[in-house]
């Protein structure tokens, strides 16, 4: 892509008509094949929950489960409850302590997975290994850029739960196990995010440095880093905000936080507790929406 | 002056409270020996050394093969009843086929809606949901396809507020009524856009789909939850590598369908 | 005028039969040149004579395929970049190229990138060094009330003194200047074209600008270089170059291989 931009700078007399023309054809062609296999995915995908996995819409909306549902709703409201834990101070304080543990474990995940994309996300970049950026391009360059790859696909592919589920194996129940789960998570989607910031810089005024004498280290700090500061710290308060959405489900396994009491209740049936905690978990979610839209407004 | 520091260093100072920040919550952990069991250590290594030697056997890769289906089966289920939703809510949500007075008010309520569909986590849903109904197949597909029905239909909604104006005064002076200008008009021009969201989405919905094992759905992450429970790690990776697989096929569809759509 | 100076011998610019090609089959045929130093000189021709391609080898950013670039006396493949270039060779582009994202201050003060070691830059990006250059610098470009401001917030052709300013602070011994106003309306054209020329000629710089607008190379600068299907079209002090002339190199219809008028040595 890069390659063409510039050889497209130099020669614009280029013959441009039958690759333009190609480019719609296999364009149209993706398109036309990929909505085919959408269609057929998913008539493959219902046809498979109503037979072999045996749902049924009947058995679903019947007037049993209306009443279960109408129960639970109850019951979470407090009806019929003698003190409903959402009306009382204990209770709250309760609630709000682990609120605010919930706080320390998504600042501390954010935290682990933006070091972690820090150090890995120059090598990750395409235009640093095949040296479109920076001039030199090595064999180990790919090495690195491969391994570093793959390790943002893996963690992003396994939910935080799952890695959540893994990692409380080794760390005893608390804040930390959840907030590593959510980092390493977190760690893969913004190395991937932000090795295509990285890869969409424009060179020029990085080069332009260049023949004003900048060595690499200066170039990185004069042209690289101010040009992606903003759009890191736009993605990381972006992906604090879905850390803390989830940090809820991390603490289901143990993790600490909001989640571990949710799941607690969960299992004594003190629903009215449940309801309370999702008060806070909204309370929270709002919060840091807030927070980060504000602080977002000051980089821009 | 100070006006012009805060101008100037913006960046740096919104760096420093960042910092600041992961200090304060770096002191949350009680960093001694108590935060790792007293196998973990041992459990981390074993853990790795399976990283590379993951079970490949021909039952356990006929297992995950069958699992990466499943999820991936309720995962598209659950995109498509989202993506219904979606177009419904987020139509009216984007206020589009409504004029005059009750405009805004349509708006805020639909746009609230979606905001409560996505404000609570694809799993709490899963779990309200098996605590009224019991477990069912339509558990899991509700679960997920509400949450994501919610995100969808509020990007879905801020596109159609999006789209350029001209083309839509042309086809309204050429007597197209509302819904006419809908199919017409905004939902084709919005189309590109919301494709390669909606690819994006099913990417996180084969995840949320992997944790639906929560509340007892077969599948990848089923079979990881049993696998390490039976402390089996060279098949938990097995079936890492699966879902990583999966995600990339999904990922590699839809950078080429991405290609395809964009000029 | 500069023949005073002390190194007199040795010619700014010496270009020895370089050729140069890319895939689309598009090049520079043998070429040579040679630019004393203190020269204002302004390259014509249509788009896609080789212009871009000729300043880029004399910024020593592309290597020719063959033939000799020298220097300031040096062989251009001996001048690594970094310190040794960009005391000798400074460039503007069409595009600015200036780090968005910084303060004006920074990007003025990128002039000095080659004189300071990595801890001074790093240093000056918080308190800001040889700040007196700077501020000097945009006072001659006019801009020192916007040294603070985020670059991204400038017109451009404020923009285009900022580059200005940091080849100010640069102090090349030769500018090389690739369309530096064809971005721009043509009062700030004019305003641009006219500091440009009179700081090189006031810091006794060499000057090397490819135009658009031969209006403006005949206006500001003293000698007229025309490049034609990457081979010199004409090569004249700006007093001898008559309309007629001009006129045949942007005439494409007939006269399609044109021979070269006049070669200067």
């Amino acid at each position: 892509m890069r390659v063409h931009q510039q050889v497209a700078d130099l020669a614009p007399h280029s013959t441009g008509s039958i690759v333009i023309k190609g480019c719609i054809w296999q364009r149209l062609n993706v398109v036309r094949v990929s909505i085919l296999m959408m269609v057929l995915l998913v008539t493959a995908s219902w046809i498979f929950l109503f037979t072999l996995e045996g749902a049924s819409l009947s058995g679903y909306f019947s007037a049993k489960n209306l009443y279960h549902a109408k129960e639970l709703l109850g019951n979470m409201l407090g009806l019929g409850a003698e003190t409903p834990a959402f009306l009382d101070m204990t209770s709250w304080h309760k609630a709000l302590a682990l609120t605010y543990e919930t706080m320390q474990m998504s600042v501390l995940a954010i935290g682990f997975a933006g070091i972690g994309m820090l150090i890995t996300v120059l090598p990750a970049a395409r235009t640093v290994a095949d040296g479109s950026l920076t001039l030199t391009s090595t064999w180990y360059g790919w090495l690195v850029f491969g391994t570093v790859r793959f390790l943002y696909i893996l963690s992003r592919a396994v939910p935080e739960l799952v890695w959540a589920m893994i990692i409380v194996f080794m760390f005893k129940p608390g804040i930390l196990p959840g907030a590593i789960a959510l980092g390493l998570h977190n760690f893969g989607i913004l190395g991937k995010l932000c090795a295509e910031v990285v890869e969409d810089l424009d060179w020029r005024p990085v080069r332009s440095l260049r023949s004003s004498g900048a060595s690499w280290w200066q170039m990185l700090f004069y042209g690289v880093l101010p040009t992606v500061t903003p759009k890191f710290l736009t993605y990381l308060l972006y992906r604090w905000e879905v850390i803390i959405r989830t940090t809820i489900i991390v603490g289901f396994v143990g993790a600490g936080g909001l989640g571990q009491q949710f799941k607690l209740s969960m299992s004594w049936l003190h629903y009215t507790e449940i309801t309370l905690l999702l008060i806070c978990y909204f309370l929270l979610v709002v919060l840091a929406d807030a927070t980060s839209g504000l602080l977002r407004r000051f980089v821009q | 002056m100070a006006r012009q520091f805060v101008k100037t260093h913006d960046r740096a100072i919104l760096t420093v409270i960042l910092v600041a920040a992961f200090a304060w919550s770096l002191s949350a952990v009680p960093w001694d020996s108590t935060v790792i069991h007293a196998g973990g250590k041992a459990a981390i290594l074993q853990m790795l050394k399976a990283m590379v030697r993951p079970d490949l056997s021909p039952e356990t890769l006929k297992l995950a093969l069958v699992s990466s289906w499943r999820t991936l089966a309720y995962a598209v289920a659950g995109m498509s009843l989202a993506i219904a939703i979606a177009l419904v809510f987020g139509v009216l949500a984007a206020g589009i086929l409504v004029t005059g007075r009750g405009r805004l008010a349509v708006m805020g309520f639909f746009r609230g809606v979606l905001g409560f569909m996505r404000a609570i986590h694809e799993l709490v849903w899963a779990w309200l949901f098996v605590a009224a109904t019991g477990l069912s197949p339509l558990t899991a597909v509700f679960a997920l396809a509400i949450p994501y029905g919610g995100t969808l239909g509020r990007i879905l909604a801020d596109m159609l507020n999006d789209v350029p104006p001209e083309p839509i005064r042309a086809l309204r002076a050429s007597g197209a009524g509302k819904l006419q200008l809908l199919f017409y008009g905004y939902l084709p021009m919005a189309m590109a856009d919301m494709t390669s969201y909606i690819m994006y989405r099913l990417e996180c919905a084969i995840r949320s789909a992997t944790i639906m094992s929560f509340v007892g759905l077969g599948g990848l992450g089923y079979q990881i939850h049993l696998s390490l429970q039976d402390l089996h790690y060279n098949q938990v990776w097995t079936f890492i590598f699966f879902l990583t697989a999966l995600v990339m096929l999904v990922d590699l569809w839809s950078n080429q369908l991405r290609r395809g759509l964009v000029p | 005028m500069n023949g005073v100076k002390k190194n007199t011998v040795a010619p700014m610019f010496q270009l020895n039969n370089i050729t140069k090609s890319f895939g689309g089959g598009f090049s520079l045929s043998p070429l040579s040149l040679v630019i004393q130093k203190g020269e204002t000189v302004a390259l014509v021709g249509p788009s896609g004579s080789g212009k871009t391609t000729l300043l880029n080898i004399m910024a020593n950013i592309i290597r020719p395929d063959s033939g000799q670039v020298i220097i300031d006396g040096v062989p251009a493949q001996k001048l690594r970049p970094g310190r040794e270039l960009s005391r000798r060779v400074g460039m503007v582009h069409q595009q600015f190229d200036l780090v968005d994202q910084l303060p004006v201050i920074h990007n003025v003060l990128a002039g000095r990138l080659g004189e300071w070691g990595l801890g001074r830059s790093l240093l000056s990006l918080f308190i800001p060094q040889d700040k007196h250059l700077a501020v000097h610098a945009l006072e001659r470009v006019g801009l020192s009330a916007k040294i603070y401001q985020r670059t991204a917030y400038l017109s451009g052709g404020e923009q285009q003194r900022v580059a200005l300013a940091r080849l100010l602070v640069q102090r090349p011994a030769a500018i090389l200047a690739d369309e530096p106003v064809s971005s721009l309306d043509p009062a700030r054209a004019e305003d641009l074209l006219r500091m440009l020329v009179g700081f090189a000629r006031e810091d006794e710089q060499t000057l090397v600008a490819s135009l658009h607008s031969v209006d403006y190379a005949r206006r500001y600068f003293s000698r007229l270089i025309a490049l034609r299907d990457g081979a010199v079209y004409f090569d004249l002090p700006v007093s001898a170059v008559d309309d007629g002339t001009l006129a045949r190199l942007y005439d494409l219809g007939e006269d399609a291989n044109g021979e070269a008028i006049c070669q200067n040595p």
